[in-house]
């Protein structure tokens, strides 16, 4: 740079720095100048101090514990979270961003197979300069999310990767899930995830997770508010209870004489007390469902032509919608109407479960068995029996629930019986048990002046378990006494 | 439905113990150098062994060979004794005498796999120039001191150990999983000293087999006492070995006052109580259910079950079986209804329907239409990763006439015949073919001769115990089968011990 006057040199320098700052706007995607503003009025962190239930010794209160997550405001001065953020808290406390006072909160609806929560707070300061989220639709492959997430709600951004339908822990079922490239992990925490400005979904905690995220697509958010308006209780989203066979091979279709211009998959089971019980037969073709046709991988094309498993289509009703379907039943076209019923299952997984039901006597205590139980102890230390009955187990009119001897508290009336852990109840003096309250009614009534439980536990710990039923009460007694106990049972069964 | 739970803290722990149970022979290669005039080293033998074992997922193929060492030691008659899991599965077996450098060739006489002992013979007589066989001891006592001579890792020489017997109770033997007499002692036992001899006073009292992972314990190394080793050879002088045999029940203690009152016992009697009995087993239809066995063999039975051992020792009542032949009558005391009766039982091997571990045998197979049927044993499982829980609770389940073995369609080789199946059916159980019911692999051969209406219809269970049907055209099904062997590179459809069965 040579012979630049003063001025000429300040004229310079001005355009560059101009330059500069034009690059630097340009270089930053249009979503963080145009959005991050807005976004940070509608995220709030959400601190929750959890008190755990030990499903293991029921009567004790569980250990406590911290949680934070996030979650994000609604329309009408509500707070959407994750309900494993909330459900166990017992205080809950918001933030908004960049303030450090903070608000109590409490949980207003909670959807344990959603993972979603409403919380409402008193203090209506709260809501003072916040901005209600915008629903918005449901991403497509390729798309651009951004995620909050982190001590300081720093943004992270994604791509769509897909649409799938895949085992959820927390939900103890199938769900349709939209998936990211990148792991969105439990730093994002009830985060809210955005598209374009506005709410696309929530993220969500999938086991085993790989490399990707996953995120609990807007439009089940979207099913969850239909199913709770007018405050109606939440009873989880429908299942249609059958199993199903593919219809790909040329000489299997042959055998169920399915012409070849017809689609859909074979019904090989329908579960007792399901949505399909007395409706559907094993046999049937199913060839469409609300609408959509089913082919012969049991798989449906929405729109935007994403092909996802008609499980998919399940979460998109409330319980007490009728469905049409459209079936072959030999060889016959028909409609059948369904109305929806919730999940029926043998060991169910209810995340909002506070008061285990629980039933303790003469150091035996009894319990039904449930995917809560099974987090008290690691997977692998479960009888494969027991694992089995969770993974497969199905619902019938003879078994509906299974009665658990979890453990004995060791006392003189016991002795001998110590080793016994997590053995399935058959029969209380002859009385078959079909669920907890059985129990109570069945040791009313000794044969003779003995209680015998039979367990089926042959492989490991026995068959039959006879103590002195007079001296029961009082050992049930000096147990309670013992062990601290306040209760020989469970609210529910008083 | 496969998923797997998240971890917490862990309040019932239920630790199978053969899981850390580790056999010892080791892998490695090189020669002894000659020492010592301790009169003992004369009876030494180091084993190295070249192993080719199975492959269970696709029987029709061979796993890669593998070289191991052990030890062993010379006995009456020319005969070397070691473990047999140093010699399973062998397909060539070479001894170095301690204080040689020459290896000879040997070959397996006979093999116990259930008391993990085995026999080898030379051919050429000059190996056993300047050996001393071994001379019997008894069953040493708690704090008798024992020698463990082998050839165990971290180093090439003969390697002795000192210790004292700690245990000797009834575990399980990890080559077989059988529960048998065996003797625990604090003498380091380490991979390589598997079939080694353990010397009291002079004699020998043992042959070191197994040990715990050091994770799980120290200092815990077990020996094949010499009632076991006097039994397998005793049978095979015979001429031919046959496993333990066992009882075949189901049993449960009966220490709780209670309900042995319930059980109409007298306050003077102790016993256990039978539950179960095992189909076709010695038991079956001597044995009811819900029996109380008082006394085995003349040893009365205690309330724990546990019989008078030595003087004051106790012992598992399973302990008599450990001494006896099949075929050998035992005399029962039970408790039916209240009334005391005598039995006498004729003892047989168990019948399993998931069979426990198995050596030097191939595994049974059968294809068809790409189609690949197994039994479902222990060796199989074993190939399977983290298996399902549906898989695990059928290895409690007994047989039945009804279902002698669990025949498993284990993986399809896709062709176009069974388009539409391959990604569906894997490890599942097969429950009918063209409506014929399977109960053992055989079975399937019959029962795939009947095609019904041009088809061939099998119907494979789910964990669920939701059947699907899986239809094949059996016009087509020949030429697909042979297509199928030959792109698979497979020389034969079924395994040897199908052959001739049907068909």
């Amino acid at each position: 740079m040579k012979n630049l006057s003063l001025k000429q040199k300040f004229l310079l320098g001005l355009g560059l720095i101009f330059l500069a700052y034009l690059i630097l706007m340009l270089s930053i995607p249009s979503w963080r100048w145009g959005h991050t503003k807005d976004l940070k009025k509608s995220v709030v962190k959400v601190f929750t101090t959890t008190q755990n239930v030990d499903f293991f010794e029921p009567w004790k209160a569980g250990s406590q514990s911290s949680v934070e997550g996030c979650g994000c405001v609604l329309p009408g001065k509500k707070i959407l979270t994750l309900a494993h953020n909330v459900n166990k808290g017992n205080f809950i406390e918001l933030e908004k961003f960049g303030e450090t006072k903070r608000y109590v909160a409490k949980v207003e609806q909670s959807g344990f197979d959603m993972d979603l929560a409403i919380l409402s707070v008193s203090d209506q300061d709260f809501f003072k300069d916040t901005e209600p989220v915008d629903f918005g639709d449901v991403p497509t492959k390729g798309d651009k999310v951004i995620v909050h997430g982190g001590e300081e709600l720093a943004v992270k951004e994604d791509t769509v990767s897909g649409l799938d339908v895949v085992w959820v822990w927390d939900a103890a079922r199938y769900m349709p899930v939209l998936m990211t490239d990148s792991s969105i992990d439990a730093k994002n925490n009830g985060c809210p995830v955005f598209s374009r400005g506005k709410l696309v979904g929530m993220p969500l905690s999938v086991s085993g997770s790989d490399k990707k995220g996953y995120i609990l697509p807007i439009n089940l958010i979207r099913t969850f508010f239909k199913d709770i308006q007018d405050g109606k209780p939440y009873v989880g989203f429908p299942d249609m209870g059958v199993f199903t066979q593919d219809l790909v091979n040329p000489t299997l279709r042959d055998f169920y004489k399915i012409p070849a211009d017809q689609t859909g998959v074979i019904v090989s089971k329908v579960l007792y007390g399901s949505s399909a019980d007395g409706l559907l037969k094993e046999g049937d073709v199913l060839q469409s469902f609300d609408g959509y046709a089913v082919d012969n991988e049991g798989y449906v094309t929405q729109q935007k032509s994403e092909r996802v498993n008609w499980y998919y289509l399940f979460p998109l009703h409330a319980v007490g919608d009728v469905v049409s379907l459209d079936i072959l039943r030999d060889g016959q076209k028909m409609k059948v109407k369904v109305p929806l019923k919730p999940l029926s299952c043998l060991v169910p997984y209810r995340e909002d479960n506070r008061h285990p039901t629980y039933y303790m006597v003469a150091g035996f205590v009894f319990t039904p068995l449930t995917g809560n139980y099974f987090q008290t102890v690691e997977w692998k230390y479960f009888k494969p029996e027991l694992r089995d009955l969770y993974v497969h187990g199905l619902p019938s009119p003879e078994t509906k629930q299974v009665v658990l001897l979890t453990h004995v508290l060791p006392h003189e009336i016991n002795k001998g019986y110590e080793r016994l852990n997590n053995v399935i109840v058959k029969k209380v003096n002859g009385k078959t048990i079909h669920e907890m309250k059985d129990l109570i009614d069945a040791f009313d009534h000794p044969m003779g002046n003995m209680d015998v439980i039979d367990v089926d536990d042959l492989a490991y710990f026995g068959s039959t378990v006879v103590i002195d039923a007079q001296k029961a009460k009082q050992a049930t007694d000096e147990i309670m006494a013992n062990f601290k106990i306040l209760s020989d049972r469970s609210q529910d069964l008083k | 439905m496969k998923f797997s739970c998240s971890s917490h803290s862990s309040r019932v722990r239920v630790l199978s113990l053969g899981v850390f149970v580790v056999l010892l022979h080791f892998s490695i290669t090189g020669t002894a150098i000659a020492a010592g005039n301790d009169s003992l080293k004369k009876s030494l033998v180091k084993i190295f062994t070249t192993m080719q074992n199975p492959n269970y997922y696709e029987p029709w193929r061979i796993d890669s060979q593998i070289s191991v060492s052990g030890s062993g030691c010379i006995l009456p008659g020319h005969r070397i004794l070691t473990n047999a899991h140093v010699v399973s599965n062998q397909i060539f077996i070479q001894v170095l005498k301690e204080g040689d450098t020459k290896k000879y060739t040997a070959k397996r006489e006979f093999v116990a796999h259930d008391c993990d002992l085995a026999v080898l013979s030379v051919d050429d007589p000059a190996f056993f120039k300047g050996t001393k066989p071994v001379t019997f001891g008894g069953l040493p006592y708690l704090k008798d001191s024992v020698q463990v001579y082998g050839y165990p890792v971290g180093g090439e020489d003969l390697s002795i150990t000192e210790g004292v017997v700690s245990r000797i109770e009834i575990v399980p033997y990890a080559h077989s999983m059988r529960n048998l007499l065996a003797v625990q002692t604090d003498a380091a036992i380490n991979p390589g000293n598997s079939g080694g001899p353990v010397f009291m006073k002079k004699k020998m009292v043992g042959v070191a087999f197994q040990g715990y992972n050091a994770i799980v314990a120290q200092n815990t190394g077990f020996l094949i006492p010499v009632p076991i080793i006097k039994r397998f050879l005793k049978e095979i002088k015979a001429g031919a070995y046959h496993s333990v045999p066992s009882l075949g029940l189901f049993w449960e203690d009966l220490e709780n006052d209670d309900l042995r009152a319930y059980l109409g016992m007298k306050q003077d009697q102790t016993g256990i109580l039978v539950p179960k009995i095992l189909w076709q087993s010695s038991a079956w239809n001597v044995l009811q259910p819900n029996d109380v066995l008082l006394s085995i063999d003349g040893f009365p039975v205690g309330n724990d079950g546990t019989i008078p051992f030595r003087k004051g020792e106790r012992v598992h009542f399973r302990y008599p079986l450990c001494l006896h032949g099949l075929g050998d009558s035992i005399p029962l005391k039970i408790l039916r209804q209240g009334q005391v009766q005598t039995l006498k039982i004729t003892l047989k091997e168990d019948v399993r329907l998931v069979p426990d571990i198995e050596y030097d045998v191939a595994p049974t197979y059968f294809i068809f239409d790409g189609l690949v049927f197994t039994p479902l044993t222990m060796n199989y499982l074993r190939t399977v990763k983290d298996p399902a829980p549906d898989f695990l609770v059928l290895l409690n389940q007994t047989p039945t006439e009804d279902r002698k073995q669990v025949v498993l369609l284990s993986h399809i080789l896709n062709h176009e015949i069974n388009k539409g199946y391959g990604h569906d059916y894997t490890n599942v159980v097969v429950r009918k073919v063209n409506g014929i019911p399977i109960t053992e692999m055989k079975d399937l051969l019959a029962a795939f001769e009947k095609p019904v209406g041009g088809r061939h219809i099998v119907e494979v269970e789910s964990p669920e115990n939701v059947i699907d049907h899986i239809i094949l055209d059996a016009n087509k099904s020949k030429q697909a089968s042979d297509e199928i062997l030959k792109l698979n590179e497979i020389p034969e459809d079924r395994s040897a011990d199908l052959k001739g069965a049907s068909h």
